[in-house]
């Protein structure tokens, strides 16, 4: 194969997959649920207050 | 190598070794791969040397606070990113897309790169600094003068080797080196506590004491420091992510090995430091030096093989998840040649010897390219575009070239987070500019600017239309996908979402 076959294969390849992807949601991975959301939130203000302490002294 | 596959060979080649999408059944990483390899990325001697670097300006307990508190929250921000691309399975480079246009995120992604091969190469020089210290407490006795550079470059080869072995490699060498390091990190830990009470390393003072005014200046800099080291990596995490087999695998994988681990060996890098200069120890700054105070010969030398050794997993990660990356530069470049390519890179930088030199300014140049770059990624998913994005359009010169290939509006807000970043500290003297840096820390203060303007240009009417010129193609992708999969696909269900 050469360069411009490479790069054929490779463009429908991702444009082929795209489509799947868009297709539904079975090709995709399990969407993160809004508690882990929720506990990524809480874990951060958590963490930014604890920054803050340490300011205060 | 391609010349011997047949056509559908080399796709599935390049799904892993390139810019291809990865479906869903294809991933290879569950959330402890995902914590072992961001865990073993972030161990490394740097951790040690950063810890010590902070135990300079701050005593145990406000390390504590400013290593566990930054991190662990700016992290989350690498986390989200790292959520897109497992979502899609397409690394966050591809994303950048739609957020920079097709050219534009080639400039960013090369200004991230080459600051990345900076680290990299100090990482490589940090480990060939601890080998030599190693070999010289044995009866070998080598000179730096000759030994320093071939022994830092075999980190460069190992490195290597592995990563041209491909992410399964990576991922058996990674699990390895995890356990090994979290057990030489509970063994330090022992150590310290046989050396100090709990009591003395909870109340231990800095290296150098600040000035009664100057405490709480010291204390926002270190913080600083501890955000853009966290902000710094941004640039390999969606090579790694698209390979996660849950976006909750990614979010909580990365949290846990990239925050969470990295603070502990930080801190007790920061720990022993302060612990072994306080007992008397020459306050060296040299945190190799402070491990064999603190673990003699024996015990010591172990903690810094393993140390050093963590070195060789990090540049694994590295020259996988940049030379995957490079490729939206040029999808059909071998992925071999590639990482060869960034190898002798490395090498050539190590070679050099200039970058150590420099480690303030790298650091500083990835806080000031960082903060801007992950909001507006953020931003732009998440906000802007709802979370509807044209897959198909991130692969064809299409709704994405926005003007000439870069999106203006992404690069205005971009430039306005650097004027923040640089409004209110001198990354070069290392000094606050405004008393604003006392509340916001440089990154924090370009993350708020780049936010603010991104949103106040996105509510400008003609400059949302410039930005959301993907609804249509979005719109089409979902009537395509409806026709595809017919009923399967809820009426509400936004494709491409």
């Amino acid at each position: 194969m050469d360069q411009y076959d490479k790069q054929e294969t490779i463009t429908e390849a991702c444009l082929q997959r795209s489509k799947t992807i868009e297709s539904g949601p079975e090709e995709c991975p399990a969407r993160v649920q809004g508690s882990d959301w929720w506990a990524l939130l809480v874990v951060t203000i958590v963490f930014l207050a604890m920054t803050f302490l340490g300011y205060l002294g | 190598m391609a010349d011997k596959l047949s056509i559908s060979e080399y796709a599935n080649q390049e799904v892993r070794y390139g810019v291809i999408p990865m479906l869903s059944k294809e991933r290879l990483y569950s959330f402890w791969d995902m914590a072992f390899v961001t865990g073993a990325y972030a161990i490394a001697t740097w951790c040690y040397f950063h810890g010590a670097e902070l135990s300079e300006y701050l005593g145990f307990r406000q390390a504590l606070f400013s290593t566990f508190g930054a991190i662990c929250a700016f992290i989350a921000l690498i986390a989200i990113i790292g959520v897109i691309s497992s979502r899609y399975g397409i690394d966050h480079w591809i994303y950048s897309r739609a957020v920079f246009g097709y050219k534009g995120v080639m400039v960013v992604f090369l200004v991230s790169a080459l600051s990345s091969w900076g680290w990299t190469a100090i990482n490589a020089q940090m480990y060939g600094s601890s080998m030599l210290k190693v070999a010289n407490a044995t009866p070998l006795s080598l000179s730096e003068e000759r030994w320093f550079e071939p022994i830092a470059l075999t980190c460069v080869f190992f490195g290597w080797a592995i990563a041209m072995k491909g992410p399964t490699a990576v991922r058996y060498v990674t699990r390895i080196m995890t356990l090994a390091l979290l057990a030489v990190g509970a063994i330090v830990v022992a150590l310290l506590l046989i050396k100090a009470s709990p009591s003395e390393i909870w109340n231990a003072q800095a290296v150098s004491p600040a000035e009664p005014g100057e405490v709480r200046m010291q204390y926002m800099l270190a913080t600083e420091w501890n955000i853009a080291f966290a902000l710094s990596w941004f640039t390999v995490i969606g090579a790694l992510t698209r390979l996660a087999k849950s976006e909750r695998a990614a979010m909580w994988g990365i949290w846990w090995g990239y925050a969470f681990i990295m603070a502990v060996f930080i801190l007790i890098g920061a720990a022993v430091s302060v612990v072994v200069v306080g007992q008397g120890a020459e306050p060296t700054g040299d945190v190799t030096d402070y491990l064999l105070e603190l673990g003699g010969p024996g015990l010591g030398l172990i903690s810094l093989i393993f140390v050093g050794v963590a070195n060789i997993t990090t540049q694994a990660v590295e020259l996988y998840a940049m030379s995957v990356s490079t490729k939206i530069l040029r999808p059909s470049w071998s992925y071999r040649w590639v990482c060869t390519f960034w190898a002798l890179t490395v090498a050539g930088l190590v070679m050099w010897g200039g970058v150590w030199e420099y480690y303030g300014t790298f650091l500083a140049i990835m806080g000031v390219i960082a903060g801007p770059v992950v909001t507006l990624v953020i931003l732009d998913y998440f906000v802007v575009r709802r979370q509807r994005v044209s897959v198909t359009h991130l692969y064809k010169k299409g709704v994405y070239q926005y003007s000439g290939g870069f999106n203006v509006v992404a690069f205005l807000a971009f430039a306005a987070g650097v004027v923040a970043f640089l409004a209110v500290y001198d990354p070069i003297a290392n000094e606050a500019r405004s008393t604003v840096f006392m509340y916001t820390t440089a990154t924090g203060a370009s993350v708020i600017g780049t936010t603010v303007a991104y949103l106040i240009l996105w509510r400008i009417p003609p400059l949302q239309r410039y930005l959301l010129k993907d609804r249509d193609a979005v719109g089409e992708t979902r009537e395509a996908a409806r026709e595809l999969v017919g009923e399967s696909l809820p009426a509400g269900e936004p494709a491409g979402s």
